[in-house]
């Protein structure tokens, strides 16, 4: 059976779900209680505990819309002929032996949202409602070239890596919507009490918990779902990747592997 | 107004109309208290195997005096994956964990031709980042990419590194046989190969022009086929693996 008890002397409040031994309700020593006394050894038994990371949210969701830049081609002779020796744009004359490299690469990091905590968060960025898994393909065209993003935070802000590659065309550029949630890491204030309301909210543990606030936590009928992938999401393969996230994935055309996409929950706020 | 209440085993956060939270709405569990942090954790990927391709042609049938050569690194196709290394233990009873990484590339790997500077780094450098699925890709360009994971193999987590180099056949039309020489005497320009035909040109060595002295692969002016390239890499850094719990 699930409880939600408070243990004012331990300074614990927590939702679980009691354990067989008995024992007085109120008293965290006793076996019942082992969860809220001891949530490492009994996790499946723990729905929450003031203990575990809240997932509150800070900042977002927002949609951020990225217009990631066109990278055009670019010709790069590697020769050698008999007049002399060249690497550089122009092609060779006379006799000449050599490559063409055809293309360009570009890596920059684009500032998707500042959040002004002043630390380093958690934080969650999502695609079409599916988290995006570090080294994801958010573009292809039919010569090859593509563009690969991955996601990190600083104590300013949350930030795509973009690392895009043209081909013998020009990589076109791409608009694609962002959607950021940055969450904020909590300690409890020693001046509030365990349960308390103050105005129309309710605070639990010492302030961890306020109902006015918003927390990560699976969704319900109605509500946009982002997808939290429980297993690995990235795979390489003869010279390719495949990302996949929220049972979709994408490959790019080198990959010759078979990563399924692993199973996910869907979360929101 | 906000309040718990409880219903037939179900309990619920509300404020208002919004459901703050329920114990049929659950997300992830994270028990920080029981997070382990690695500082100087390093992911570290080897060279790759290579091979080189060498060109020569020259403008006159019988010497070498308006002959030139060029000399290339080519990188083979390969797959390579390291297996498990131990990273840490998780509790007993959890079955999900949390990567964070904070990490920067201190061993840069060579160059590619038609980029500048070394592979591209496809992490932030110093940005802490969260991978989903605790999988990333971390470097690529061209025919190459490199990816990491953390994989639970019961309450262990262990750190997968691969790096893939494509095979898409020969990638340069090389001479007949293999060879400079034409068989009856004279010379042919083109391309020779050591190692594997089907390696990709990456990474020029030399270039030599002028001068009557043979150029061809193994002659006395010969191209230099000596690898100066290294595309190990190694990223170093704060790894903070938090353990927790979803119930499926």
């Amino acid at each position: 059976m699930a409880v939600h008890r408070g243990f004012s002397g331990a300074n614990v409040v927590a939702c679980f779900e009691e354990v067989a031994g008995g024992g007085s309700l109120h008293d965290i020593d006793a076996p019942r209680n082992a969860p809220a006394k001891s949530p490492a050894d009994h996790l499946d038994k723990i729905i929450w505990h003031q203990r575990c990371f809240q997932y509150e949210l800070a900042a977002g969701p927002v949609d951020v819309p990225v217009t990631h830049a066109a990278l055009a081609t670019k010709n790069t002779y590697y020769v050698v002929s008999t007049g002399g020796g060249s690497v550089g744009p122009f092609p060779p004359t006379g006799s000449s032996i050599g490559f063409l490299v055809q293309g360009d690469q570009r890596t920059s990091d684009i500032l998707l949202f500042s959040h002004g905590l002043g630390y380093v968060p958690k934080f969650m960025v999502s695609i079409d409602g599916r988290r995006v898994p570090d080294g994801f393909v958010v573009q292809q065209d039919n010569r090859g070239g593509h563009r690969r993003i991955s996601v990190f935070a600083t104590s300013g802000g949350i930030y795509l890596r973009e690392s895009a590659v043209s081909t013998d065309i020009d990589l076109a550029a791409v608009a694609r919507t962002y959607r950021v949630m940055v969450f904020a890491t909590r300690a409890p204030s020693p001046s509030l009490p365990m349960w308390s309301g103050q105005g129309d909210s309710m605070q639990l543990a010492r302030g961890i918990i306020d109902t006015k606030r918003r927390y990560l936590r699976r969704t319900g009928p109605g509500e946009t779902p982002f997808a939290l992938n429980l297993g690995p999401t990235i795979d390489i393969r003869n010279g390719g990747a495949r990302s996949a996230s929220g049972g979709v994935v994408t490959s790019e055309s080198r990959y010759n592997g078979a990563m399924p996409a692993p199973s996910f929950v869907s979360v929101g706020v | 107004m906000g309040r718990v209440s409880g219903s037939n085993g179900a309990i619920t956060h509300t404020q208002g109309d919004h459901v703050v939270w329920a114990n049929t709405r659950r997300p992830a569990l994270l028990l920080p208290e029981d997070a382990v942090t690695l500082t100087n954790f390093d992911i570290a990927f080897p060279d790759f195997a290579k091979s080189d391709a060498y060109g020569f042609t020259f403008a006159t049938a019988n010497g070498f005096d308006y002959s030139a050569c060029v000399s290339w690194v080519s990188l083979d196709p390969q797959e390579w994956d390291s297996g498990l290394s131990f990273v840490c233990n998780l509790p007993a009873g959890s079955n999900y964990f949390e990567v964070e990484l904070t990490l920067s590339r201190i061993v840069a790997p060579s160059s590619v031709m038609g980029v500048d500077g070394p592979i591209p780094a496809l992490l932030g450098g110093g940005g802490k980042h969260m991978p989903d699925g605790n999988s990333a890709l971390i470097e690529g360009v061209g025919p190459l990419v490199r990816m990491f994971a953390f994989e639970r193999v019961g309450n262990a987590v262990y750190l997968r590194r691969k790096q893939s180099v494509a095979n898409e056949g020969q990638r340069v039309p090389w001479n007949s046989g293999n060879n400079n020489s034409t068989g009856s005497g004279g010379y042919r320009s083109g391309f020779t190969y050591g190692g594997n035909p089907s390696a990709w040109p990456v990474h020029q060595i030399d270039q030599r022009t002028g001068g009557n002295i043979d150029k061809r692969r193994g002659g006395p002016n010969a191209c230099s086929l000596s690898d100066p390239t290294n595309y190990a890499s190694l990223w170093r850094g704060t790894a903070v693996i938090t353990p927790g719990y979803i119930k499926i």
